[in-house]
């Protein structure tokens, strides 16, 4: 059957929708953050990944990030608290989903780093706050394989790693998410081999059954961690820290902290990252 | 044209029956032994609760009726929700070791059976924190035993996974089992003890001639952490599921607890995995009732 130009044309160009619209969630496909301050954060973490010793590499999103950034001092200092002497370094970067972190790892921050220890903590912004109904099981499938894929990648760059997955933390922003979170837990958790991954899920120490945050926990996004919720996160880890580190020393090594580079310049205003939908991310 | 459309609608065919076919089936809850079920309702005992209810609401005072018409479900029948640890659901990712386990029951020739979660599954290690290998070898070395502990697995998983080839193409002459651990942030405890109960009544079916082994789960985590009562409560539970025949309950938590309730951390570093010498304190306390079982 001989097809007009025009036919062969849309119909290539439905059928290519089609497929766009059918593998839209990719997870385990590594992609650039195209924002300039991202740009210039990535630029800075791969300059850190080279300076000083790195013992602990710290991995995740924003929730990771102020944990050890200059411009969350308080949270900073929370850091330094728990941590100092065993070489800790933060390598988060907020409003990253799994495929941000994947893309960052494959281009360079973790290159010639060799940390004894990895502790990854992604996955809420892939969740988002509102998960349109009947794709639940796709969408944590596709958060499964972004998770192995960042497993890969890490083995990949630091074969020696012990890696700590965390279980992703609950949220309030929605609390119909909290099932999907669950769901997704529950899959990292078979991860563990009880050897070089460990699975920590520290959920029933930040909220109830129901997973609402104990006071204290959480800020007012029902999102980011508050100090409280730092140091149980903080208490769940120094254990391994021991049995994998030993006690920390009196001196550490680890490169300064980094922050939000639009945060750096003076004068200009913080860069809130929005999705689409114009929910907070982590 | 027409080939092109055919193509097309084949596609969303595809793409739909693609869709249900991921989805989690609707499975029945599993039987529970009756000396430890939480009492539920029939359908007709809720019924009746719920004509009554309605028949009291429609011959109520008129500040009663404007209370329930201002705060809907306020005065309500109230029905213990369907509990989730004993509908079978093995989670995705656990498949290809269950698929590993199904090989492995085919091959058959199995003398004892190792059924739970991590701390069940690490008896296979043998390097890391966890590795119980060189205390199986040394403990249970002389005895065919098939590992089917996957870690992160709950009871619904096991129901799961015992329904679906795990249970069948052997017969062990015992099954040591301890699952419950990773349902404590999801369930209560009279709910995780259903979920056990349900487990050893469907190892029961699957293997008519085992003894089963049954043992409390460990303590976890630090003696004020609500978690350890949980265990506590679990375990008192499902002590009622001993008949000193087929099924013999061991509690054996104890053994890793120092004076002060703390777990020592080279008996689990992780207050939740036994080490090398967590696994010798097992082994050590099980390898005469195991043998016992298996005379």
């Amino acid at each position: 059957m001989a097809w007009g130009r025009r036919t062969t044309a849309t119909g290539i160009s439905v059928l290519l929708l089609l497929l766009h619209v059918a593998g839209a969630a990719q997870a385990d496909r590594p992609a650039p953050r195209t924002d300039p301050n991202s740009r210039i954060a990535h630029a800075q973490l791969l300059e850190k990944a080279g300076k000083g010793r790195i013992d602990v590499y710290f991995e995740g999103d924003s929730i990771t990030r102020r944990w050890g950034a200059t411009d969350y001092p308080d949270l900073l200092a929370n850091w330094n608290k728990n941590f100092f002497g065993w070489n800790a370094a933060n390598f988060g970067w907020g409003a990253d989903r799994i495929e941000n972190i994947l893309w960052r790892l494959h281009n360079g921050e973790l290159d010639g780093v060799h940390p004894e220890v990895i502790v990854l903590q992604a996955g809420t912004n892939n969740i988002g706050n509102r998960v349109p109904e009947g794709q639940e099981d796709a969408l944590i499938a596709d958060i499964t394989s972004g998770f192995e894929a960042l497993i890969r990648v890490m083995r990949e760059k630091a074969p020696g790693a012990t890696i700590i997955l965390m279980g992703i933390f609950p949220r309030n922003d929605n609390m119909a998410v909290l099932p999907i979170i669950r769901r997704i837990n529950r899959n990292l958790s078979g991860m563990t081999d009880g050897n070089k991954l460990r699975f920590l899920d520290i959920n029933s120490r930040l909220a109830d059954e129901n997973g609402r945050f104990f006071a204290g926990m959480a800020n007012p996004d029902g999102l980011h961690l508050a100090p409280a919720g730092y140091q149980v996160w903080a208490d769940a880890l120094k254990p391994l820290f021991h049995e994998l580190l030993g006690p920390p020393a009196s001196e550490d090594h680890a490169p300064p902290p980094t922050g939000d580079p639009s945060k750096d310049v003076r004068g200009s205003r913080p860069h809130h990252t929005r999705t689409p939908a114009g929910t907070e991310s982590a | 044209m027409r080939a092109f459309c055919c193509s097309i609608s084949f596609f969303l065919l595809f793409i739909t029956t693609a869709d249900s076919v991921f989805s989690q089936s609707k499975e029945e809850p599993a039987p529970v032994p009756a000396s430890i079920a939480i009492p539920r309702p029939t359908p007709e005992e809720v019924r009746l609760a719920e004509r009554s209810l309605a028949a009291f609401l429609e011959n109520a005072a008129p500040e009663v009726k404007e209370l329930n018409r201002k705060y809907p479900g306020l005065i309500a029948v109230r029905v213990p929700p369907p509990n989730s640890a004993v509908i079978p659901n093995l989670a995705p990712y656990f498949q290809k070791k269950h698929e590993t386990n199904l090989e492995v029951a085919r091959k058959g020739d199995i003398d004892v059976l190792f059924m739970g979660d991590s701390i069940t599954d690490f008896w296979r290690n043998t390097e890391g924190a966890f590795a119980g290998k060189p205390v199986l070898d040394k403990y249970f070395g002389n005895l065919k035993v098939a590992n089917f502990g996957i870690a992160g697995d709950t009871t619904e998983g096991v129901l799961y996974r015992l329904r679906n080839g795990e249970g069948r193409g052997f017969s062990p002459k015992a099954v040591m089992l301890m699952i419950g651990t990773n349902n404590t942030a999801r369930n209560s405890a009279a709910e995780i003890a259903e979920g056990v109960g349900a487990v050893v009544l469907e190892l029961q079916k699957c293997f008519p001639k085992a003894k089963i082994l049954l043992l409390g789960i460990f303590p976890r985590s630090t003696p004020n952490d609500p978690v350890r009562s949980k265990i506590a409560e679990i375990n008192s539970i499902i002590s009622k599921l001993h008949d000193g025949d087929r099924i013999h309950y061991l509690d054996i938590g104890a053994k890793f607890l120092d004076a002060q309730g703390n777990i020592p951390r080279e008996i689990m570093t992780d207050a939740l995995h036994p080490s090398t010498k967590g696994y010798e304190i097992w082994a050590e306390a099980v390898k005469e009732p195991l043998e016992k079982l298996m005379r």
